[in-house]
Parts: structure tokens; C-alpha cells; sequence
């Protein structure tokens, strides 16, 4: 990894928030984990995150209305969406592309496959940085 | 003669009035017939000729609409019924002289959904009006929107530990075995969401088995006191670990007529809740009170209490006042369900009673 990663979790299962972080740790991103729409909401206001992990079926803020708030943000327009749901009907995936979400992955979903789309956002954000500064 | 002729004739006559008498009273009886089949149907029938005045409607038509046969017949259909949906329809079936069926909804004089079938009626081979059936399917559709909804949470409810227990497999498969630390976690974290689904199912299987009206409740006399003791003892070490003291002041000779077994699940059910959602050091607390027709009893928690807004949907399948808090204590959100349902197998009533940051009080009663 050429820069460092960081990825906020939004999940309110606490057991499968602490899945994704785990596996993700082990693959050198700086993680950081929330539980439910209001906090997520809070953190990315205030900060700038390269890769969410966004669960729709959130207490309080949905995710929908998250992704669409990332999107509408321009601090956040390089920030890669991942939704990871329950939901698996297929307009539940086209209103979360139309929102802007990168890839969509429904639960029960593969930890090998979530690993790798993220790896993959990862090295496209590292060729970016590269013709960037070159 | 000519006195025999006017006597044929007189007979002839008459005979002529009988027949006529007769095909009268069989046209009236068609009529009453028919107007015997139109009041008793439970859709709303209407007719209206081919300027759409209204020929005839039924009580049912009179009923949806909230009008009378007195004010609507002979008017212009949208005088009496101001639904532009429905008039659309007649005047295409009027036009087209074809069979038109169509959902509409009604906003007025109540929301409702209606199935409007509507098809022409001719008169030497014009159309000369139309007729209107109108099913009320409201019901229908609000059933199916409360099926969907439960098969959408049920699938939601069951992948929810089946992704933490797949994920967590394959962690471990892909290298975590080895993580000293974390692995004996990781399998323990399996363990509880393949209990909680097992446990997801059997509370799935119990619902559906009280809601089929095939259950037969196996009524007996008992008293119910033992049975609560019995209950108890079930809780005596959860209880002890949280320092959760549990006082029952039932009169040892109250007695019940109910099936034991389910109101065992039904003071199962409340007391775990009522345990589980309790402070540290809390109490429990149940008791009875007595009425000439019926037995209330209550089981009283000294816990953190349901928001007010929570309260009206508490019965509700799946509905948790706090999800996270549920889930880690190993609710399936459909604890409550199962106890409501029972209890109205037993035509007695549930409900509660709460004070926020005080406590619980949840009731059930049995008819005497």
C-alpha cells in the first residue's frame, strides 16, 4: 500500500462490525467503527474517509439517506461506498447505485469478496495518487 | 246463444287474468329474487343507464358510500359518488361496451381499497348502461402488506447471525486459526448467533403453531401459584447473577382454567423478560387481583420502562424498544408476540403498564 487507507465502519451488529474491522486491520487500513446513522453522519462531517462501509438498515438515519449524504458532500467525493445489507432485492441495489454506492455485497456476503473489492478500491486510489504526484 | 258465447268469452277472459295474475306474481318473484340476491351480497352493486344515472345500488353500495337509495336514484353518478376513478370507468365501459376491472382507492368518505369490476348492460344490442360490483379488498391487501413485511423481517432476523457466523468461519479459515488471541472469541462468537438462530426458529415454529386456529387449548383447573414457583426455579440462576430478586404474592389458593402448558410460556416468556431487562440488584415482582369475571395477573419489573412511544407496537412481531440491547441479551423480538397471541387463544386481554427510568408492569387476564 503506497498511502494509508482509512475506512469507517457503519453497522449497528456489533459482531459483524467487529468482523469487518478485524479483517481489515489485518490488511493495514486504519479503521474506524460506528454503530449506528447519527454517529456515522457526525464522523463524516467531520472527517475525510477514502473507503464506508455502510449497512442500510441502520436505528435512527438509514443508510440510504448516509450514502446519499456522502455523495452530496464534496469533501467526500472521492469516497468509495461498499454497502453491506440484508436487503437483497434488486431495487434496493439500483436506489443504492443511484445514490452513489460503489458495490453493493448482501448478507449473508463473502469475507473473501468483501476483502477484495476494498483491495480493489484500494489500488485504484494508489494509481490515482501516483499520476497525481507524478 | 249469444248468452253461451259472452259466458266462453267471460271464461276465456279470466283465464287470461290468471295467467296474467301468475306471470306477475312470477315476475315479482324474480324481482324479489333478485333484489333478495343484491342485499345480501357483500360487494357493493350499482347500475346506471347510459347517461349515468343511477338505476340501482344495493345496501352495501349505500353502505361505501355512505348515501341513500332515496337520494341517489336517478341522479348523475358523480352528483352522488364524487370518484373520478369510478366515473372514468363507467364511462369507458360505456364507450367501449366491455368488461373493465380495476383496482381504485378510495380516500373518501374513509380509505379503503376496492376491486371495481364494471361491465356493460344492452338493450337490443346498444349499451345501455352499466354495472358496477365493487369488492372491498382492503383487508386483503392489508394482510398481504403485513405478510410481506414478516417474511422481509424474518429473512432479515436469520441473516443477520448468519453473516457474523460465515464471516467468522472464514476469518478463521484464512489464517485466524493461528491468532492465539482471537480464535477461541471468534468460535464463541459462532456459537451464540447458531443458538440465537435456533432459538429464532423455534419461536418462528411456536407463533405460527398459536396463530394456525387449528391449536386446541387442553383446558384444566390448576392452581396457578405452583406454577409460577415452577417457572421460577427455571430463572433461579440468571436471576442470582444479575442479584435480581423475584417475590410472588399469589394466594396458594388461586386457580385458573386454562392449558397449563401455554400459560407456562406465557409466564416464561414475561418473567425472562422481566429478569433480563431488569437493573442490577432489581426486582420482580408478581401478583394477582380478582374479578367477578376474571383473574389479572401482574408481573411488575423494577427496570429502565418502555418510552411511551414504544408502547402501542410492544406486542408487535419483531418490534424491539432497543434492538442492540435485545439482540445481545439473546431476544428474538418475538417473546411478547407469542404471549399476546396465547392469551387471546384464552379470550383474556395483555398489556402493560410503564414508567420510564421506574419500571414495567405487564399484565395478562383470564376469563373465570
Amino acid at each position: 500500500m503506497t498511502t494509508e487507507k482509512r475506512v469507517i465502519i457503519v453497522e449497528d451488529d456489533k459482531d459483524i462490525n467487529d468482523l469487518i474491522a478485524y479483517n481489515l486491520r489485518k490488511e493495514g487500513f486504519v479503521v474506524e467503527q460506528v454503530f449506528d446513522g447519527s454517529d456515522a453522519r457526525k464522523r463524516l462531517a467531520e472527517e475525510v474517509f477514502n473507503i464506508v462501509i455502510l449497512d442500510i438498515m441502520l436505528p435512527g438515519i438509514d443508510g440510504f439517506d448516509i450514502c446519499r449524504e456522502i455523495k452530496e458532500n464534496p469533501k467526500q467525493a472521492r469516497t468509495f461506498i461498499v454497502v453491506v445489507s440484508a436487503k437483497c432485492r434488486q431495487q434496493d441495489k439500483l436506489y443504492a447505485h443511484l445514490l452513489g454506492a460503489d458495490c453493493y455485497l448482501t448478507k449473508p456476503f463473502s469475507l473473501l469478496i468483501l476483502l477484495s473489492a476494498v483491495k480493489e478500491i484500494s489500488a485504484n486510489l494508489d494509481k490515482e495518487f501516483l499520476v497525481k504526484n507524478a | 246463444m249469444f248468452n253461451s258465447g259472452l259466458k266462453k268469452k267471460n271464461i276465456e277472459l279470466n283465464s287470461a287474468l290468471e295467467l296474467l295474475k301468475e306471470r306477475i306474481s312470477v315476475l315479482e318473484n324474480e324481482n324479489n329474487r333478485a333484489h333478495a340476491i343484491l342485499d345480501s351480497m357483500v360487494e357493493g352493486v350499482i347500475a346506471v343507464d347510459k347517461d349515468t344515472r343511477v338505476l340501482s345500488l344495493n345496501p352495501t353500495a349505500e353502505k361505501i358510500f355512505n348515501t341513500t337509495r332515496e337520494n341517489a336514484l336517478a341522479r348523475i353518478f358523480l352528483e352522488v359518488f364524487p370518484n373520478n376513478d369510478i366515473a372514468e370507468v363507467i364511462a369507458l365501459v360505456l364507450n367501449k361496451g366491455k368488461f373493465v376491472s380495476r383496482e381504485l382507492s378510495l380516500v373518501w368518505p374513509v380509505q379503503r381499497v376496492f376491486q371495481v369490476n364494471a361491465s356493460p348492460i344492452f338493450e337490443s344490442g346498444a349499451v345501455n348502461g352499466c354495472l358496477l360490483v365493487i369488492h372491498d379488498i382492503t383487508e386483503i391487501r392489508r394482510l398481504e402488506t403485513m405478510r410481506r413485511d414478516f417474511v422481509a423481517n424474518v429473512s432479515h432476523e436469520l441473516k443477520t447471525p448468519l453473516t457474523s457466523i460465515k464471516g467468522f468461519v472464514e476469518t478463521l479459515l484464512e489464517g485466524a486459526l493461528d491468532d492465539k488471541e482471537n480464535s477461541v472469541t471468534f468460535l464463541k462468537i459462532i456459537n451464540n448467533h447458531a443458538e440465537r438462530l435456533n432459538t429464532l426458529i423455534n419461536d418462528l415454529l411456536d407463533l405460527s403453531h398459536i396463530e394456525s386456529k387449528e391449536i386446541i387449548l387442553k383446558k384444566d383447573k390448576f392452581a396457578l401459584s405452583s406454577l409460577v414457583d415452577e417457572v421460577i426455579l427455571g430463572f433461579r440462576s440468571q436471576a442470582k447473577k444479575k442479584g435480581v430478586e423475584i417475590k410472588t404474592e399469589l394466594p396458594h389458593a388461586l386457580e385458573v382454567i386454562a392449558d397449563r402448558s401455554k400459560i407456562e410460556q406465557v409466564l416464561t416468556n414475561l418473567i425472562n423478560n422481566a429478569v433480563k431487562y431488569n437493573k442490577e440488584k432489581g426486582s420482580v415482582r408478581i401478583y394477582s387481583e380478582q374479578f367477578p369475571d376474571k383473574t389479572k395477573i401482574i408481573i411488575e419489573d423494577s427496570g429502565s420502562g418502555i418510552p411511551p412511544k414504544d408502547i402501542p407496537r410492544i406486542f408487535e412481531r419483531f418490534y424491539r424498544v432497543d434492538k442492540a440491547r435485545s439482540r445481545e441479551l439473546g431476544g428474538t423480538g418475538l417473546g411478547l408476540s407469542i404471549v399476546k397471541h396465547i392469551i387471546e387463544l384464552h379470550s383474556g386481554f395483555v398489556g402493560v403498564e410503564s414508567t420510564e427510568g421506574l419500571g414495567s408492569k405487564f399484565w395478562f387476564t383470564i376469563p373465570r
